[in-house]
């Protein structure tokens, strides 16, 4: 699964530990969804949604 | 926003003094104490005490991760699902080698093998699954 957390975070200017902070994560987690190492579970996408205000299909985007 | 965390306030950062604490400077303490006391201890109980006394810190390290688990986030919470996973497959691979071994009329292997498989696998498979969620 593909992701736009990288995109999104910069046009915010946030850090990936700002990020991890808002998400109560560690950085490592936010790195690794960035990096597609990792795919967050179904509640974690919603808060990640949530701290964008976006739809979770606007970030997340299904590998072709 | 919440501002984050301090490195030294991280769970896993934490977690990590706590085990090097118990097991690089608590366990060799105690057990050396332990080794030192023992031969003047003349009561079978108490000396059989005395001998278990380094048995401590590692059940404390058990304490301490099951504390680092309820805080860990969900990538933690699988790295630490892997190691384990990985840990105790080494431990029953050596325990049933060992014990074919035993059947064909080896010596029984020493219980400080399987701590020594088990602890350092983890700790192994820790390192590695942090390098490739780094």
């Amino acid at each position: 699964m593909r992701n736009r957390l990288r995109v999104l975070r910069a046009e915010r200017d946030w850090s990936q530990a700002d990020l991890a902070a808002r998400l109560s994560v560690s950085r490592q987690t936010v790195n690794a969804i960035e990096t597609g190492k990792y795919d967050p579970s179904l509640p974690l996408a919603f808060a990640i949604a949530r701290t964008f205000q976006l739809a979770i299909e606007e970030i997340f985007l299904p590998d072709e | 926003m919440p501002s984050p965390r301090s490195w030294w306030t991280r769970p896993a950062v934490v977690y990590t003094i706590q085990v090097l604490v118990l097991m690089c400077v608590a366990y060799p303490a105690l057990l050396l104490g332990s080794s030192a006391v023992r031969p003047y201890v003349s009561s079978n109980l108490l000396r059989a005490a005395v001998s278990v006394v380094p048995a401590i810190p590692v059940l404390l390290v058990g304490v301490a991760m099951a504390r680092f688990l309820r805080q860990a986030d969900e990538l933690q919470r699988r790295i630490q699902l892997q190691a384990m996973t990985a840990s105790l497959f080494a431990v029953m691979g050596v325990a049933l080698t060992a014990g074919f071994l035993e059947v064909g009329g080896a010596r029984p292997l020493t219980a400080w093998v399987y701590v020594i498989v088990g602890g350092g696998v983890w700790v192994l498979a820790i390192a590695l699954l942090q390098l490739r969620y780094r």
